[in-house]
């Protein structure tokens, strides 16, 4: 049983993608086939409406053998994986935790530990200047309010992609570059570490006693927060839920 | 016979499983509005449950936290939004992102598609940098955005319409399912192809790691995380006894670095590999599960067995209790109050009166904003009427308003236009239309008679067009271009 799971893994992950991919493609066919010119007239009005029951309901016709086959994968794969012995519990430290326990049972650093110390910080004020800087320029964007005059959405979303996305995925990047780059010095560290003279420092936990400042917080912003529900009470924002939960507005939902 | 047992044993669904699906059907307690393709319209309403659980879904009883957050926040050049963030405040307080691990139908949904058995993409350091942009979607979609529009009066729930997966599955895909809604599938368009994509790129995503859109997108996730420090309820590591093995965090599925931080959702799975039993669930000092309530002594051990059955009574009282009060056959319709629709005038012919295309509108008279004198349907024969059902919450129905206005314009006395607010009225309409220079008569739906007449339910925008006889030749829910109008009005006769 063990040795087949693997590959059966594999074919539910491969079926997976498969079927969402033609659910996606049958979705997105249909929108297309509803936006070409043989469906508009002269004034770009659709002589047909996009989606209707019975185009939607001749597209997933084809669909419904994969589907079904899909379903009974699944479900067959899951009867075989339930058969399987349940993998151990290992565990394993993180670097960082690993680190600090070695550290905490070494004496003096070595010169190739610290430098990788310093290599780490600075690879930490580096990033942050970097994410910093990219913040900065989307918040330059997103907090200038000319930028979401426009009610036409469509566009604004458009432009706000194009000017947000960037840097967004710049400071992600950075940091999961960083982040990588930290992984890979700490392994480095450790290994410069095996063997260095150790002290009788015992790792311990740190031991956080739980401050009184956070139990009086508490208190705080549970007044707070009764404060406030009271006066959005009064305010009218109660009723406000009310409306915009008992109607459905149809773009809110994604039906247009 | 024992190995049989054992395996059922270590197949049965755990006690956070349960609480998930019990969580999932008291939200989703309106069963009848699977059938009858409707939501629930009830006061219960007014108030967030602490999960994701789309408002627009047939079954829900409760609002949705970050719908409302959004929509009060759009809502904010009117009143400060504190009754949403007073809500958020309490239930990040108590139980933080418990919530996620617990009470979120949505967390429920992904950890199942995580039990599809492929290969599973782990944890990694990239996973939890990604973690982060949740905040960026909070930022952006839920406060930002909502906020900028609410300035000039323009309610956008940018989260809601362009990302959020419950509202696809649970507002648009629940009704769509129901044969009563087939007409609404003529409204889908781009939105809705673009959000059917993402909603199964969320959920491949979901098949290969687990709680994608938890760890990833969830702004929910995000607001709860900042009380991960504060939150009454939730794992507690004893200091003193942790050995700082790091198995905890080597076996959790979310991206922690460690117990109870703003990543962990609480849900306990570290509890069972902890080898020095240093982890456990508490409510303050209160320890709910753990080694200590392990390792108690049998009379103990009884008194908590016994609590946890009654809690799980009164719980499943509860849920029987709302099974019952929410699906209650409806009352039988009193006899209306208000005057019966009639059939606008000149019936040169025996068409029936209703809301059809095809059939002979039912006439109405309508108190106009600014003016002394009511909209009377009867009173347009002779022009194209046009027909504008909307509300200053509704997204879509402001931002059609000015392509009615252009007919109007345009048109003139061939067309009468009329914008008829919904009866159910939050704001000060009349001071959001001093916002616009609109020329078409504004009027409001006091009762809600009007747009009843003409088929309309929960569902805004709704555009009706009548010819110069008073037919409907179109009628329908949905948003529409000034293309599309100006069809409409020329398909009428004008």
């Amino acid at each position: 049983m063990t040795k087949i799971m693997p590959g059966v893994r594999w074919t539910v992950a491969v079926a997976t993608v498969i079927v969402a991919l033609l659910l996606g493609w049958q979705c997105v066919g249909l929108y297309r086939a509803g936006n070409s010119p043989e469906n508009l007239d002269e004034n770009g009005v659709h002589l047909t409406p996009v989606f209707s029951v019975e185009k939607v309901a001749a597209r997933l016709e084809p669909l419904r053998p994969v589907l079904a086959a899909y379903v009974l994968l699944v479900a067959a794969a899951l009867v075989l994986q339930a058969g399987e012995k349940p993998a151990r519990e290992t565990g394993r430290m993180t670097p960082e935790n690993r680190l600090r326990l070695v550290r905490a049972r070494t004496g003096a650093l070595p010169e190739a530990a610290a430098a990788e110390e310093r290599f780490r910080r600075r690879l930490r004020v580096e990033t942050g200047a970097v994410v910093v800087a990219c913040a900065a320029v989307s918040l330059g964007y997103l907090l200038d309010g000319s930028h979401f005059v426009s009610w036409e959405l469509e566009a604004v979303m458009a432009q706000l992609l194009v000017h947000v996305a960037p840097p967004v995925v710049l400071a992600f990047a950075a940091l999961i570059a960083a982040s990588l780059a930290c992984g890979r010095s700490v392994e480095r560290e450790l290994a410069a570490l095996r063997g260095a003279p150790g002290t009788s420092v015992q790792a311990t936990s740190p031991k956080k006693a739980v401050p009184w400042v956070r139990s009086g917080l508490r208190l705080v912003l549970y007044a707070v927060a009764v404060a406030f529900i009271v006066l959005g009470v009064m305010n009218g924002g109660l009723r406000d839920v009310l409306v915009k939960a008992i109607n459905i507005c149809t773009e809110c939902i994604g039906l247009g | 016979m024992g190995k049989l047992k054992a395996w059922i044993r270590g197949h049965l669904p755990t006690q956070r499983r349960l609480i998930q699906l019990y969580a999932a059907l008291l939200y989703n307690a309106h069963a009848k509005g699977f059938i009858t393709g409707d939501i629930y319209t009830g006061s219960s309403k007014a108030l967030c449950v602490p999960g994701f659980n789309c408002y627009s879904c047939p079954g829900a009883i409760g609002a949705c936290p970050l719908g409302a957050l959004q929509n009060a926040l759009a809502s904010s050049g009117n009143r400060a939004p504190t009754y949403v963030l007073g809500i958020l405040l309490l239930f990040g307080l108590t139980l933080g992102r418990t919530i996620c691990g617990y009470l979120c139908p949505l967390g429920l949904l992904q950890e199942l598609l995580h039990k599809i058995p492929t290969p599973k993409i782990k944890k990694s350091r990239v996973t939890r940098v990604l973690s982060w942009v949740k905040y960026v979607v909070l930022a952006v979609f839920v406060i930002i955005l909502p906020l900028w529009y609410a300035l000039q009066h323009y309610p956008v729930p940018a989260f809601c319409k362009y990302i959020c997966p419950a509202g696809t599955l649970e507002g648009a895909i629940g009704l769509l399912s129901n044969p009563v809604n087939a007409d609404k599938f003529s409204m889908l368009g781009i939105l809705f192809t673009r959000k059917f994509v993402i909603l199964l790129l969320i959920a491949v995503a979901c098949v290969f790691l687990y709680r994608a859109f938890c760890r990833f997108l969830c702004p929910l996730g995000a607001i709860y995380g900042l009380f991960a420090r504060i939150a009454v309820v939730g794992v507690r590591v004893d200091a003193a006894k942790c050995t700082d093995c790091g198995r905890c965090v080597s076996h959790c599925g979310m991206d922690i670095r460690h117990v109870g931080d703003h990543e962990c959702i609480h849900c306990g799975g570290c509890m069972d590999v902890c080898p020095a039993k240093a982890i456990s669930f508490k409510a303050g000092r209160i320890t709910l599960h753990g080694p200590e309530v392990a390792g108690a002594s049998p009379e103990r051990k009884k008194r908590i067995r016994t609590g946890r059955l009654a809690a799980w009574g009164v719980a499943l009282l509860v849920l029987g209790g709302a099974l019952w009060y929410f699906n209650q056959p409806e009352p039988a319709e009193a006899q209306p109050v208000e005057p019966v629709p009639v059939a606008t005038e000149a019936p040169e012919d025996d068409l029936p009166v209703g809301q059809e295309v095809g059939m002979r509108a039912p006439d109405f008279s309508v108190p106009v904003y600014g003016q002394e004198k009511p909209f009377v349907l009867s009173e347009q024969r002779g022009k194209v009427v046009v027909v504008n059902f909307w509300a200053t919450w509704c997204t879509p129905c402001c931002q059609e308003l000015p392509h009615f206005d252009e007919i109007c314009r345009q048109w003139g006395e061939q067309v009468s236009v009329v914008a008829i607010h919904s009866e159910l009225v939050t704001d000060d309409v009349e001071q959001y239309l001093a916002q616009f220079a609109y020329q078409m008569p504004f009027a409001l739906d006091e009762t809600g008679a009007v747009i009843k007449s003409f088929g309309g339910s929960t569902m805004l925008p709704q555009t009706v067009v009548m010819d110069g006889n008073g037919v409907i030749t179109y009628n329908a829910v949905g948003s529409v271009t000034l293309e599309k109008l100006e069809a409409l009005v020329r398909e009428a006769g004008a």
